[in-house]
């Protein structure tokens, strides 16, 4: 696996560095002091771990993450940050404390190379490399989470922004449903109207509305009126 | 309580009135009405005694102002009791007038006014008691008051931030630097300690807390390497003259949290001393981005750690002494402190 490490101090990101020497497969391919050039080189290198310290000059973790695209795997790291631990615990999010306990680290490199195994292997291919969007990092008011894609059923524009309806709660999204519509996988997100995509893998029904309309309702309740030009697309792609 | 406590007392004195009229002085019931007449005499005198007491605050007279009143009160109402017992069963025909004597009078008089003596001693006893009951309650919750404010402020000013992101510093500095990693402990020791200390004393010699200021800005220096940048400009003369622990030291944490680690770029600190006419003027100044430049932007919780220092200041130096914040020029904030050189 390979993983960036981001915290403003040097000291801090050399010590993590002669930690994580000890496990073979995990590689440091790089090292950043502050969000832009974390942003930076999660472009240039495509880490499968990101090791993010929350208390950054210009920027804290949580407002980087939101900022990308594809979330990688994250552990997060703070000295001492009260509300950022009750954070933590409260989405489940792997968080270390400095200064890291060897132990604790082995465990969340552990977890997390559990869930890269598991993942279907793309070949060649990292998080932000080009692969189609999986999972991304949202802010929901106090919250925020990993949300896997494949888990929201519909998807809706609002302006420069989409809304992720996920039954009990609908965050936000920083990108535009038309963005979006070019990251997503197009077997599994198809882009009923000028206002929704609606994801195929949670649908529960379909009938004929309006004119030729489609109407599909998904998992959670959801009903959407598919644009007739859309409908007919459908249509084709679903006939054998 | 004090109502069972009058009951208590008066009941049985008749009781035992009854006992000795019946018993030696072979009285039969009118005797032992005289009894029962007598402590409702008794009770209620004791009664209005205990009104005047409350009315002119007898119960906080020390012993030398207590001793005359209570000796004189007991005589009257020992007299008045006499009088209102013993006259009427004469008016009324259930004494003889002969039985009555000037001697025995007199004695009687005595006896009634060393029962209201008594009385009183019991009373005040009783208060005196509840009074140092409270008195001990009271100072032992202020105790705890002053414990838990301790540790509040021993809890603020050891920063775990701080802290342990230093620790973290160090223990990379001793594969990368031993001497460096060495002399951090020492520095951080030190720095720990003169918290430690500073929940007892009031004030320092200024030298000494700019050597405790000193550790830390190289403690913080490891952290934000150049991104920290420190200038001191104290006049030899201030060295010597107090001031309140830790203030300086909080000062110069703040301008680092607030301002410097914010920065992705870093900026300066700098601290300055001299002494002006009859006082002398310290300055601890930092920079900052300009996003904090706005007044209502200010940091939580720092208006109150002011607000404290400020009256603090007051408190050990006089009304001449002042904290205030300046944050007049464009991304810089100073704090100016007055101390006057002596009251």
């Amino acid at each position: 696996m390979k993983a960036l490490i981001v915290d403003d101090e040097r000291l801090a990101r050399a010590e993590l560095k002669r930690l994580l020497a000890v496990f073979p497969d995990v590689e440091v391919v790089g090292e950043a002091a502050n969000a832009a050039e974390a942003r930076e080189r999660l472009q240039a290198l495509a880490p499968d771990l990101l090791f993010l310290d929350i208390e950054m000059p210009g920027g804290t973790g949580f407002d980087l993450l939101a900022s990308l695209d594809e979330a990688p795997a994250v552990v997060f790291t703070t000295a001492y940050d009260a509300h950022a631990v009750r954070a933590f615990e409260v989405n489940a999010l792997d968080y270390l404390l400095k200064p890291i306990d060897p132990r604790r680290l082995a465990a969340a490199v552990e977890k997390v190379s559990a869930a890269h195994r598991a993942r279907a292997p793309a070949p060649g291919a990292g998080a932000g490399s080009g692969s189609y969007l999986e999972r991304v990092f949202v802010r929901d008011g106090e919250r925020c989470f990993f949300v896997w894609l494949r888990d929201v059923p519909l998807l809706e524009s609002e302006g420069n922004y989409t809304l992720l309806h996920l039954g009990s709660h609908r965050p936000m999204l920083g990108r535009s449903l038309s963005y979006l519509e070019e990251r997503l996988d197009p077997r599994h997100f198809f882009r009923a109207s000028r206002r929704h995509i609606v994801n195929l893998q949670c649908i529960e029904g379909i009938e004929p509305g309006p004119g030729s309309q489609l109407v599909v309702r998904v998992r959670g309740g959801l009903e959407v009126e598919m644009s007739r030009r859309q409908s007919q697309r459908f249509k084709e792609l679903m006939s054998p | 309580m004090y109502w069972a406590c009058q009951l208590a007392g008066w009941l049985p004195y008749a009781a035992l009135n009854s006992v000795y009229a019946v018993g030696v002085l072979h009285g039969g019931a009118p005797a032992v009405v005289f009894c029962l007449w007598l402590s409702a005499v008794g009770l209620a005198l004791s009664h209005a005694l205990r009104n005047q007491i409350r009315a002119r605050g007898w119960a906080g007279l020390p012993l030398l102002g207590l001793a005359p009143r209570l000796l004189a009160t007991g005589a009257v109402l020992g007299l008045l009791c006499n009088a209102i017992v013993t006259l009427p069963p004469l008016l009324l025909g259930y004494e003889s007038s002969r039985r009555v004597t000037a001697s025995g009078l007199v004695l009687y008089s005595v006896n009634l006014a060393i029962v209201f003596t008594a009385w009183q001693l019991i009373y005040f006893g009783v208060k005196f008691m509840q009074r140092s009951r409270r008195a001990e309650l009271e100072h032992w919750q202020l105790e705890a008051a002053a414990r838990a404010a301790d540790l509040r402020a021993l809890k603020a000013q050891l920063n775990p931030h701080f802290l342990f992101n230093s620790l973290n510093n160090v223990r990379a500095l001793i594969a990368e630097d031993p001497q460096r990693a060495q002399a951090m402990v020492t520095r951080l020791a030190n720095l720990l300690r003169y918290s430690l200390a500073s929940a007892t004393a009031e004030t320092v010699p200024l030298q000494q807390e700019l050597e405790i200021v000193g550790d830390y800005l190289e403690l913080e220096g490891a952290r934000l390497e150049e991104r920290l940048r420190v200038r001191m400009d104290v006049a030899p003369e201030c060295l010597p003259l107090p001031v309140p622990v830790m203030l300086v030291q909080s000062l110069v944490e703040n301008g680092i949290k607030h301002g410097i680690a914010r920065l992705p770029r870093g900026g300066q600190i700098e601290i300055s001393a001299r002494l002006d006419g009859p006082a002398m003027r310290l300055e601890v100044s930092n920079t900052h981005g300009p996003e904090a430049d706005r007044v209502s932007d200010r940091p939580a919780g720092s208006g109150t750690g002011l607000a404290n220092a400020a009256e603090r200041l007051r408190l050990l130096f006089g009304e001449q002494a002042s904290l205030q914040l300046d944050r007049s020029a464009r991304e810089l904030t100073t704090a100016r402190v007055r101390i006057p050189t002596h009251r």
